[in-house]
């Protein structure tokens, strides 16, 4: 089934499901997709709605692809040399379980409410994600396929370019995929506690107000966001891995 | 032999790996003389040592101790002169054979020309796969591919390490007239790592044997007749397997 199809039988089911569950519970707590859709439409419309939006996105896409830009390159050096890995581990397995969303209070203090504080907290999340994937994908490649190219001649720098790197992507991109949905829960949370715009702070505002309406505009428009990214970095896999889509 | 004409030498080496608090021999004294245009089959029971000689001579891995020397010239890392040929055939499954095949020339920046190119795959039969990714392709044509990237280089010293291990009875067979055909017409010299005593015999001629508790050669044993039309049906090509299974049993 072509992907499209997909897409629209999944989302035609899900506002179905959707619309069955507020004629349930009753349109207070769930708002209907109908009025939902509608209202969302008519924000379309509204500047200050697309400045939420713009906020959100501008966020998310700085810190996810300060992340990729940072643990990538870092990793695949990390995974392909034995001895910076023995240095380097014990850091990583040291801090990668400290829940970094406990920073926040720091990194506000240290670099206030604005952009920088958000982007430094989804950077901070992600990274660990994307390093460790691109670390374990460089350290696991093939020994003989090692051997036989350094036979050929190929020095350091061909061997993270015709190696390393196209055969770690698979692995990366499969881990910004996973990111995309952590990003976007993260920037919600920052959003909704120190914010002067954004979808976070749009959801939160509703909420307060008892707009579920205006609530769900919100909601949808960030799962659209986590659908978009996701979306991005599964067609950026198909364009640069496509032996692994060939039978 | 003819020392002009000599093409590698293998002087004195030795590997020992660390294993645990001891130190592990897997290979003592090794010597070889290798002359141009040359074949040499090492065989020898899994674990003896056969795959490490081979990395060492294309300068992968450090011997312990002894020299190796190339046109009377010594080496230590790897020589645009040495290509080095594989049983899991090396080739990175996210490039397409045409780009697979251009890999190593790319890498040492060996001009390439359509021609040579159509000729090599004509030669390999792998025309019409260009666009294909390894994973499409039979093993056997996985090996054809790899070994036209190889011989794309050009190179004076061919090492293989079970080239054919992987494959069936039929396709080992006509890859190994084809390695010999190519072999008479180009004239490089090869040095084969195989377990497989007839593939030895007929492949190699010298043939080594190697001592299956991590030494040096045990035996080495004269093949003059193995590019003779039709060897591998003969009677001397029988008794030399023959010959071959009783000096492995020895060594076991």
């Amino acid at each position: 089934m072509p992907r499209y199809i997909s897409y629209i039988v999944t989302s035609v089911t899900v506002v179905l499901v959707w619309y069955a569950i507020s004629l349930q519970i009753g349109a207070l707590l769930l708002p209907d997709p109908v009025s939902v859709l509608s209202l969302l439409l008519t924000e379309a419309g509204s500047a200050r709605y697309w400045a939420h939006v713009g906020a959100s996105s501008w966020r998310i896409f700085a810190g996810m692809g300060l992340a990729f830009i940072i643990a990538v390159p870092f990793g695949l050096v990390v995974g392909s040399n034995p001895k910076i890995n023995k240095i380097v581990s014990p850091f990583i397995s040291m801090s990668y379980p400290v829940p970094k969303i406990v920073l926040l209070p720091i990194i506000l203090l240290l670099f206030g409410i604005g952009d920088v504080s958000k982007i430094i907290l989804i950077m901070l999340i992600i990274f660990f994600q994307v390093f460790i994937t691109s670390r374990d994908a460089a350290r696991n490649i093939n020994k003989e396929m090692i051997l036989s190219f350094r036979s050929l001649g190929g020095n350091k720098l061909q061997y993270y370019q015709h190696i390393v790197l196209p055969a770690s992507l698979p692995g990366i991109f499969t881990s910004m995929r996973l990111a995309a949905g952590t990003a976007v829960a993260v920037l919600f949370f920052v959003e909704s506690i120190s914010a002067t715009n954004g979808l976070g702070l749009y959801i939160i505002d509703a909420w307060g107000r008892a707009d579920y309406t205006s609530m769900y505009v919100g909601i949808v428009s960030m799962s659209l966001l986590g659908i978009l990214l996701y979306e991005f970095f599964e067609i950026l896999e198909r364009k640069t891995c496509k032996w692994k889509h060939t039978q | 032999m003819n020392s002009s004409k000599n093409l590698l030498r293998v002087e004195n080496i030795s590997k020992v790996f660390p294993n645990g608090n001891e130190e592990k021999v897997v290979l003592s004294g090794i010597n070889i003389d290798l002359a141009e245009g040359e074949s040499i089959a090492i065989t020898g029971q899994s674990g003896c040592g056969k795959t490490t000689l081979l990395l060492i001579m294309a300068g992968l891995i450090s011997p312990t101790s002894g020299n190796l020397f190339l046109n009377g010239k010594a080496y230590s890392e790897t020589s645009n002169d040495i290509a080095l040929v594989l049983q899991d055939y090396g080739l990175p499954p996210w490039k397409t054979v045409a780009d697979n095949i251009r890999l190593g020339a790319r890498l040492q920046k060996i001009p390439v020309s359509d021609d040579e190119l159509k000729n090599l795959k004509s030669q390999l039969k792998i025309e019409g796969l260009d666009h294909l990714y390894p994973h499409q392709l039979s093993g056997g044509q996985r090996q054809r591919v790899a070994i036209a990237r190889i011989l794309l280089l050009k190179p004076k010293l061919l090492l293989l390490d079970e080239p054919f291990g992987a494959l069936d009875a039929l396709t080992r067979e006509r890859l190994q007239k084809l390695l010999l055909n190519i072999f008479r017409r180009r004239g490089f010299s090869f040095i084969i790592v195989t377990h497989d005593v007839e593939e030895a015999s007929l492949l190699g001629k010298r043939i080594m044997v190697m001592d299956s508790n991590g030494g040096g050669i045990s035996t080495t044993i004269d093949n003059p007749g193995f590019l003779s039309e039709g060897y591998r049906d003969t009677q001397e090509c029988f008794e030399r397997v023959k010959q071959l299974r009783e000096v492995l049993k020895a060594s076991d």
